[in-house]
């Protein structure tokens, strides 16, 4: 059947293989001009992989992408483009030390007479593009890596809107956005299809498929399950279909700490590069949350408290005074952090998992110098038995699993340890359901056993499951702290918004504090 | 290690085959070499000539284990030049060729070798220079502090115990040879099972990981570096035991070497991959390919030419290249 | 919260400043300047206009050969053939130049670009990490001059020599070498494929997503090297009259301390070439400076490597840091975190210059 001159996007039978691991498995569906068209699914369902195929960055084993008749796969990211597909990556590939102008005008810059770019010409038609787009808090000279992640996501979105896109991908592009600017985009999104362009929503929030989209397809596994008009399939259809099944009730279980022992982190005055005065305690047995929309400070809270960030103020584990200037120094005093990226902060991808997991152990399974190769085996075998992930995870690269059970690794690595206290960053990011309930029966056991946990997410169900208390970060500072009955999803979301219960606030809902430009060397400790 | 770790071992074979296939290679070229020089010149394979060969790759094989730290960590050290010939200069010119002095000097030259190393560490880590101007210039400031002091003539000899390490044998067995074998196994035990191996992979293979795993990365990076340096100083003394005197140009014929020793035995030049097996094998190849050239009538200048085709042809074979875009 | 706001105005202008003079160009420009008062007052027959010709002799090229090994760092590599595709154009232009002088002048910016593009293809196409491919070309190229001319010797057309190192009326034919150079060099980082050379060495893997086409800019690069390393091996010729087939390995190292001095930034997406001319400069210099001092020719290297280390080692972005955190310090009532800074998620090593030489 050769592909249809009308179709906007065609995926015939795309497959594709890493290694062992299938991604993609006889993927064939279409999306017409005019919509919005979203794809779900769990991470490891094949989502990115699809995209990647779609923008020209990685070969199909099989079968092709066309647009509009126009073979797009297995060629370059060139042709993509050149057939009228932008994509707005999940990972920012922004080129470090451009400005906004140049990040922009990427491929088709201006040139004068001398064939040079003329950075006033640059500056000038980028200023227009930005306003003509509705984006006002971005100087055209700002250098783009210096920018909040916010602000970097929208100069993205700006510069595929710029093509002009026949085809718009949006790959979780929303996840650095705050509220507002994701009503913003999903205006623009709106306004593409209506002017008969495609949109490709890729996303694994529901919220957002219900918001925007006009037709959805869904992966499971590396394969469609099916796809379906948007309005004539419900929620919970939608979530039977990703997964196979469907997902327990959610029950708050929240943890009261236990007053017989001292609070397993206590943290007063701290500031650092992004936050300050932060005062809060995690009590033994605790699960303290945070909340925040992207750039209010959290990050740094949490690369400080690990002893990655330069901060001052004062620290307390389990009682005593600590200083720590790197994270060796943090996790000697017992504080472990599960950094929001496994791929590229968490684990070694081209290593096997057992190299990965005795990371943080490794002096102690070593004796007369040399590691203990059957003490090493044991302790990590147990381990991946308790969290549920094959024995082979030993030999096999970490690369080699999928995103859920990388997070297990990431796990593994730190439950080792045995601290008392640990930090989580947005944990279930871009996880599985089922991975998700793993993780947050691993975080009740570890409240259970008495250990504190800070955990950040940016999924308001799992602060509402999980924490009490719940701070609220906004604007480099704990903007307000919600206790018990508190903690609901209106409460913790006007706060994110830095409204008070009563709906004051300054309001200044989705914009960003004005940066200062990023800055190298002192802030970074270790 | 006990005979139970010695089974987890075994069980570990999985896992080592894909140790064992990155190593193979280089060898199996050595080999193919080996019978050209055979048909070139009957006599090479002798076990003789074979135990001069892989004496005279002990001295690159040596270098290259430092040079291969640094590249594992992502750097490359420009100074093992002049830090092998300070070694030598030093050694000859301080020992004078007596063993009672050799005692104190040739601590005394590891102590500068690794002095070098941690001022190419510091520079590296703390100031976050590139590490190839960075070893560029202390390259170049050791060779002004060794010119100076001996005022461009090397003299002395190298202390007696070291000659006779490096130019004797038991039969066709240099002792020297049983030197290598031994750094060998020690070098791979260091990379392959201490806890300060597997930390220097990490940092190679994703610095971000390994600084967020709370390995002290700086530390670490300055301990390559040192270890660089010491080697350098280890083959520099060697080398002027083998030829009992030093001289300039030492160094300077042993700094490309070491680096194509490592590539062609397969180390990623990005970092985090590489086998000092396979470098060894690198050091030997080298060193078969120039006594193969010495041994067929050519030139000067194509025997140059040739080195740098062969060296290409290896690397394409053998080594890790770039990802491919 | 006035206190932090008034903090963040205070530290715009200076940062203003701070780029300003942190721009390789300005910065070498100065460090230059400050060299040559030194020198010149050192030596005041320095001043001349025989000396300064002299001076220009001496190290143009140098700036040619430095200019071309900064288009291949500025894209993330290494070139380390210039010496030996300069050595080897010396010796052919020195054994078969006889009278024709201009068509061996354009034979030499041929043979050179024709270097760079195999070094290109061997990067690109049969992707060998640069380094090594280079490394391995330097050896071809240096066998191969050895080939053509054994021993130093050869001779060069007079003619030739006494219009490339003489003058055109007063100013020295040199200069105007170096001003086309730098013009030329400074033109094609300012035109589109120049950027795009930069953003191919800041982020090869953005560059690409973003439609860029590595592979031709990459090629490109080396190939523009080899045009400059055969300008600078047809000014060596002129300059030296013979042929040498050994030159290749000091140029070599000089050339990196010149574009290292010059303040390009060695893992790329950053660099000038006008600066990587006047790094040349710089260490020509104190080169002369050192020996007009007295400085034994054994001693030189090692100030050499001292000023190569200074000049890099101002330039780090740590120690910048750590010098604002000490002037924070020294300052009374500062609150010491300084203002609240967004810090980038991804790509963001924590320790800078993971993975990069």
């Amino acid at each position: 059947m050769s592909p249809s001159q009308d179709r906007a996007v065609e995926f015939t039978s795309v497959s594709k293989r890493f290694g062992a691991v299938a991604a993609l498995t006889e993927v064939s569906f279409g999306c017409e001009p005019g919509t919005v068209h979203g794809i779900v699914g769990e991470n490891g369902a094949g989502k990115s992989t699809l995209v990647k195929i779609l923008s020209g960055l990685t070969r199909p084993d099989k079968g092709a992408v066309h647009v509009f008749g126009r073979q797009v796969s297995g060629r370059s990211p060139k042709h993509a483009l050149a057939a009228g597909v932008a994509t707005v990556f999940q990972e920012l590939t922004v080129v470090p030390y451009l400005s906004v102008a140049r990040t922009l005008l990427l491929g088709r810059e201006p040139k004068n007479k001398l064939a040079v770019v003329p950075a006033r010409t640059a500056n000038k038609i980028a200023a227009e593009a930005l306003a003509a787009h509705g984006v006002d808090d971005v100087a055209p000279d700002a250098v783009v890596t210096e920018l909040p992640l916010a602000l970097r996501q929208k100069v993205n979105i700006v510069a595929a809107l710029m093509l002009p896109p026949r085809v718009l991908v949006l790959d979780e592009a929303t996840s650095a956005l705050g509220p507002d600017d994701v009503a913003w985009l999903f205006t623009k999104a709106r306004g593409i299809a209506d002017a008969g362009g495609t949109v490709l929503v890729i996303t694994h929030r529901l919220d957002e498929i219900e918001e925007v989209c006009d037709r959805v397809t869904i992966l499971r596994d590396g394969k469609v399950v099916g796809t379906y008009v948007r309005a004539g399939i419900s929620r919970d259809e939608m979530v039977r279909a990703m997964i196979g099944r469907s997902i327990a009730e959610m029950r708050p279980r929240r943890h009261v700490a236990r007053a017989d022992r001292p609070a397993r982190l206590a943290v007063r005055d701290l500031s650092g590069p992004g936050f300050q005065g932060v005062t809060f305690q995690v009590g033994a047995g605790q699960v303290v949350g945070v909340a925040g929309l992207q750039g209010q400070g959290q990050r740094e809270l949490f690369l400080a408290l690990f002893g990655a960030l330069r901060h001052h103020g004062w620290i307390a584990v389990d009682g005593r005074p600590v200083r720590f200037r790197s994270p060796h120094a943090a996790i000697d005093a017992g504080i472990c952090l599960i950094p929001e990226d496994r791929k590229t902060e968490g684990l070694v991808l081209d290593l096997p998992g057992r190299e990965n997991v005795s990371l943080p152990i490794l002096g102690t399974l070593a004796r007369f110098g040399l590691i203990r190769r059957r003490a090493e085996a044991r302790t990590i075998s147990e381990l991946l038995d308790r969290l549920a992930v094959s024995r082979t995870a030993l030999f096999r690269l970490a690369s080699e699993f999928s995103g859920g059970n990388q997070q297990k690794l990431l796990f593994a690595k730190w439950l080792a340890r045995r601290a008392g206290t640990y930090l989580f960053y947005d944990p279930t990011r871009g996880v599985d359901v089922g991975t998700k309930e793993e993780t947050y029966r691993l975080v009740s056991e570890l409240a259970g056993n008495g250990c504190g946990v800070l955990y950040y997410t940016t999924e308001l169900d799992e602060l509402l499951r999980l924490c009490d208390p719940v701070l609220v970060m906004y604007h480099g500072t704990v903007s307000q702290v919600l206790r018990g009955d508190e903690i609901t999803h209106e409460r913790v979301l006007k706060a994110l918004l830095g409204l008070a219960e009563d709906g004051q606030g300054d309001g200044r809902a989705g914009q960003r504090p004005a940066s200062a430009p990023v800055q190298q060397g002192s802030q970074w400790a270790g | 290690m006990t005979a139970a770790d010695l089974v987890t071992t075994v069980r570990n074979v999985r896992a080592g085959h894909r140790t064992l296939l990155q190593i193979l290679p280089i060898y199996v070229a050595v080999i193919i070499l080996l019978m050209a020089g055979e048909a070139i010149r009957g006599g090479f394979v002798s076990l003789g000539n074979v135990g001069s060969l892989l004496l005279l790759a002990t001295f690159t094989a040596v270098v290259s284990f430092g040079q291969g730290l640094v590249i594992l960590v992502g750097g490359f050290d420009l100074s093992v030049a002049w830090t092998m010939t300070m070694a030598g200069v030093f050694l000859t010119s301080q020992a004078q060729g007596l063993n009672a002095r050799g005692a104190w000097v040739v601590p005394l030259v590891l102590a500068a070798g690794a002095a070098i190393g941690l001022v190419n560490g510091l520079g590296v880590a703390i100031f976050d220079i590139a590490p190839i101007v960075m070893t560029l210039a202390t390259n170049v400031v050791v060779q002004g502090l060794v010119m100076t002091s001996i005022s461009g003539t090397p003299s002395g000899k190298a202390p007696p115990f070291l000659v006779a390490l490096t130019n004797r044998s038991w039969g066709w067995l240099p002792w020297l040879v049983v030197f290598l074998a031994c750094f060998t196994v020690l070098a791979t035990l260091f990379l392959r099972a201490t806890p300060v191996g597997r930390r220097l992979h990490v940092i190679g293979y994703n610095r971000t990981v390994a600084q967020l795993s709370g390995i002290p990365v700086r530390r670490t990076l300055i301990l390559a570096y040192v270890l660089s340096g010491v080697c350098a100083a280890i083959a520099g003394m060697l080398a002027a035991g083998y030829t009992t005197t030093s001289a300039l140009t030492t160094g300077d014929s042993y700094l490309l070497p070491s680096i194509a020793a490592v590539v062609i035995g397969g180390a990623s030049i990005l970092g985090g991959r590489g086998h000092y097996p396979a470098t060894v094998g690198g050091a030997i190849f080298l060193t078969v390919l120039s006594a193969i050239l010495a041994a067929v009538n050519l030139s000067d200048a194509v025997r140059t030419m040739i080195t740098g085709v062969v060296i290409l042809l290896a690397v394409l074979v053998i080594g890790q290249r770039e990802r491919s875009h | 919260m006035v206190s932090l706001a008034l903090a963040r105005m205070r530290a715009v202008p200076r940062a203003a400043t701070a780029r300003f003079l942190a721009q390789p160009v300005t910065a070498s420009a100065l460090l230059l300047i400050v060299a040559c008062v030194i020198y010149f007052a050192a030596q005041p027959r320095a001043l001349s206009a025989y000396g300064i010709d002299n001076l220009l002799d001496e190290y143009t090229a140098l700036a040619l050969a430095a200019v071309g090994e900064c288009f291949v760092i500025i894209t993330g590599g290494f070139d380390m053939s210039v010496g030996a595709v300069m050595a080897f154009i010396n010796v052919i232009m020195a054994v078969y130049m006889g009278h024709n002088a201009t068509g061996f002048a354009l034979l030499a910016l041929g043979i050179g670009a024709a270097c760079g593009a195999i070094n290109g293809l061997l990067v690109t196409a049969l992707r060998i990490p640069s380094l090594i491919a280079t490394i391995a070309m330097m050896f071809v190229w240096e066998g191969a001059a050895l080939f053509i001319l054994p021993q130093p010797g050869g001779s060069v057309d007079q003619g030739f020599v006494v219009t490339v190192t003489g003058s055109v009326g007063q100013i020295p034919t040199a200069a105007f070498i170096l001003v086309a150079a730098g013009l030329l060099g400074g033109w094609v980082l300012k035109t589109r494929a120049g950027g795009w050379l930069l953003a191919v060495g800041a982020s090869e893997t953005a560059a690409h997503t973003q439609g860029l086409p590595v592979r031709r800019l990459k090629i490109l690069a080396y190939l523009l090297a080899g045009l400059f390393y055969g300008a600078a091996g047809m000014f060596f010729t002129a300059e030296s009259g013979s042929g040498d087939p050994t030159i290749g390995q000091s140029f070599l190292m000089e050339a990196f301390a010149a574009v290292a001095v010059g303040g390009t930034i060695f893992g790329g997406g950053r660099g000038s070439a006008v600066a990587s001319i006047l790094g040349a400069f710089i260490t020509g210099v104190i080169n002369n400076l050192l020996q007009v001092l007295g400085v034994s020719s054994f001693t030189t290297p090692a100030f050499y490597g001292a000023v190569l280390f200074l000049a890099v080692a101002a330039r780090s972005s740590r120690l910048h840091g750590y010098l604002r955190d000490a002037a924070h310090r020294l300052r009374p009532g500062s609150a010491g975190a300084g203002p609240p800074r967004s810090v980038g998620r991804k790509g963001t090593v924590l320790i800078p210059g993971g993975g990069k030489r």
